[in-house]
């Protein structure tokens, strides 16, 4: 899987590097525009991040570029919050997803690996963790073969779980996920907490393993032992 | 009280404390000109009478020429002869009535014997002209009072026009949309002070806001990057073996950097509403949009035990941008939900003309209308104001009513469209 990230602050690169790492993506680095319309226009990646606002250019046109060129990226943009018409563009020009700034990177896992599900296998796929199978397009899951009947926002936790799994999740990125973004999810804590309380009986009813864990003052990881 | 009103009322007094006053006095004066008037008469008649007395030499020969009434009636020596002025009544046969008349008496000697006279006036005919004029004064002074009262408006309006005109031009001035004003040339040079300082006034007024806008435009937009860095680090930091307090230490970070981050981003929003960049016109369909608002808080609602009962009848015909749509009926929801307690409820009431959005929940401990600043801070609740000042910033965007009250346990938030 080859990723080409293309954002001109190099500590923004960094931890998105640092967080993709784990998943074994082959990730290359473009800090320019100019970088980054030589690297598209000579390799094939499968995935595109392309933060629209470039010193030396507008990232709409590497999207106008990767499509003029038939490329099989799929592309996901970051913009700032104002940007709306940014989003509007790069959308109609052919992105398949977007991220406001500033964005978390448990999102970006998970939309990258959604994105890139969605590429590979037309929607006919499903994630398998564990005692877990996980079906992205048709809301279903299966703990140990059986089917487990979940809310609809059962199902996103599980599914942002399952796509960050390993990693340490904060609950406001858990709440963010429910919610869109807000400015301040502490009344929604309860909630979350209530709604992860409810997943995990649901799952151990089937007699799936339990692979959420709280971490304290932060929020939740999901793991196999 | 208006300027007219009150320059008015002031005029009326004076003028009737004057009136009053100087109607009195010369009502004093008059009476004293007749008094004198009558009494010299009466010395006069009482002098001729003497005259004849004196040259007739007796009393009885005397010809009483009078229309007047007149006393005489022997008396033995007085101590001295004085005159005695004074008012008195008289029974009148014409009139059948006692009328008011002036006497004057004193004594005098004819031949051997002392003899009281008391001649009389009648104040018939004195107090009637006295009256009579008084009444024409009183007249007058009417008439000049509500010449005067219009005047006093005709010349008020005259002078005043130009402070109006500016009063209106400064009353349609709008910091969301300023343009210099244009004041005319007035022809009183007070006016004209006050227009110039008006003037430098909202100039440096609007010059402050427009750099307050660039300024909160610049902040949103230049701090997003440096907060992502943070944000996503403190990200990274989770994924290293921390120990619990580090763990802790770590997620305190992340959280105020969100709500900072959340507090920008409002910040931001509320900047580019100024800016007018929501200039989308879109005809809203509210109904379908609370209903989604409020599907999406269904769980949370849920989990508290509220109770949502909503009449959703009619739709408004609401033209506006749809971010900005979308962005006020989440706030408006969302603030519901959270300010709500448990087993509460929230009502939603949509009609034509208007959207009510009622809900249970503790007093904020503040006045309601103190609410919609930015970042007011209600007792126990913390940040919140930031939500409700961006949805009034909206209701303002398109001059829509909005009122909030707390009664009893319950907020209201009401929007005439």
């Amino acid at each position: 899987m080859k990723l080409l990230i293309i954002e001109d602050d190099h500590e923004i690169q960094d931890s998105i590097l640092a967080y993709l790492a784990p998943e074994g993506y082959l990730c290359e680095q473009a800090f320019s525009f100019k970088n980054a319309l030589d690297k598209i226009q000579s390799f094939d990646y499968d995935c595109l991040l392309i933060d629209i606002n470039l010193p030396d250019g507008s990232g709409l046109d590497l999207i106008k570029e990767a499509k003029r060129l038939k490329k099989p990226s799929g592309i996901i943009i970051i913009t700032a919050r104002d940007a709306i018409n940014d989003r509007v563009k790069a959308l109609e020009f052919g992105a398949d997803d977007y991220l406001v700034k500033p964005f978390n990177l448990a999102e970006l896992n998970a939309r990258i690996k959604s994105l890139i599900r969605r590429i590979q296998f037309q929607g006919n796929n499903s994630i398998t963790y564990g005692d877990l199978e996980v079906f992205p397009d048709s809301f279903q899951v299966l703990a140990k073969g059986q089917p487990v009947e979940l809310t609809k926002k059962e199902f996103e936790l599980l599914l942002f779980f399952v796509s960050n799994a390993g990693r340490v999740i904060a609950k406001e990125s858990l709440a963010g996920q429910l919610w869109g973004d807000d400015s301040d999810f502490s009344y929604s804590f309860d909630f979350v907490y209530a709604q992860i309380k409810n997943l995990r009986k649901k799952l151990r009813e089937k007699g799936a393993e339990d692979y959420i864990k709280t971490i304290y003052g932060v929020g939740y990881k999901f793991e196999k032992e | 009280m208006k300027l007219l009103t009150k320059t008015t009322l002031y005029f009326v007094t004076v003028s009737l404390v004057v009136f009053f006053a100087g109607g009195i006095g010369m009502y004093k004066i008059m009476q004293n000109l007749v008094e004198h008037e009558v009494d010299a008469d009466l010395y006069s008649r009482i002098h001729y009478l003497f005259d004849n007395i004196q040259k007739l030499d007796s009393l009885n020969n005397v010809v009483f020429i009078t229309t007047e009434p007149i006393h005489i009636e022997k008396v033995s020596k007085p101590a001295t002869t004085t005159y005695h002025l004074k008012d008195t009544v008289l029974y009148n046969r014409d009139m059948k009535a006692y009328m008011p008349y002036r006497q004057l008496g004193t004594t005098i000697k004819s031949g051997n014997s002392y003899y009281r006279i008391r001649i009389y006036k009648s104040l018939i005919t004195s107090n009637y002209l006295i009256e009579k004029i008084a009444l024409i004064i009183t007249l007058m002074l009417m008439l000049f009072l509500i010449f005067a009262f219009f005047l006093n408006r005709y010349i008020f309006g005259k002078v005043w026009a130009d402070f109006f005109d500016t009063l209106h031009i400064m009353q349609n001035f709008r910091l969301d949309n300023p343009h210099r004003e244009t004041f005319q040339p007035s022809e009183i040079i007070e006016f004209n002070q006050l227009n110039r300082e008006l003037l430098r006034m909202t100039d440096k007024i609007i010059r402050d806001y427009e750099a307050v806008k660039e300024f909160s435009g610049n902040l949103s937009h230049e701090v997003q990057t440096p907060l992502s860095v943070i944000k996503n680090k403190t990200e990274l930091l989770f994924q290293e073996s921390l120990n619990e307090k580090q763990y802790k230490l770590a997620g305190s970070i992340y959280s105020a950097t969100n709500r900072l981050s959340g507090i920008i981003r409002s910040l931001g929003l509320i900047a580019r509403i100024d800016k007018n960049q929501f200039a989308d016109k879109t005809t809203v369909d509210l109904k379908t949009l609370i209903r989604k608002h409020t599907e999406n808080f269904t769980g949370l609602m849920a989990s508290r035990n509220i109770k949502l009962e909503s009449q959703l009848e009619g739709g408004p015909k609401v033209v506006m941008d749809k971010d900005l749509a979308d962005i006020l009926i989440n706030n408006l929801v969302k603030n519901a939900v959270r300010h709500n307690i448990e087993n509460g409820f929230i009502r939603i009431r949509l009609d034509d003309q208007r959207l009510i959005i009622e809900n249970s929940g503790e007093d904020p401990g503040m006045p309601t209308e103190a609410l919609f600043e930015q970042f007011s801070r209600a007792s126990n609740q913390g940040f919140m104001g930031i939500g409700l000042a961006i949805v009034k910033k909206i209701t303002d965007y398109y001059n829509w009513r909005i009122r909030y009250q707390y009664r009893e346990g319950v907020h209201k938030m009401e929007i005439d469209f």
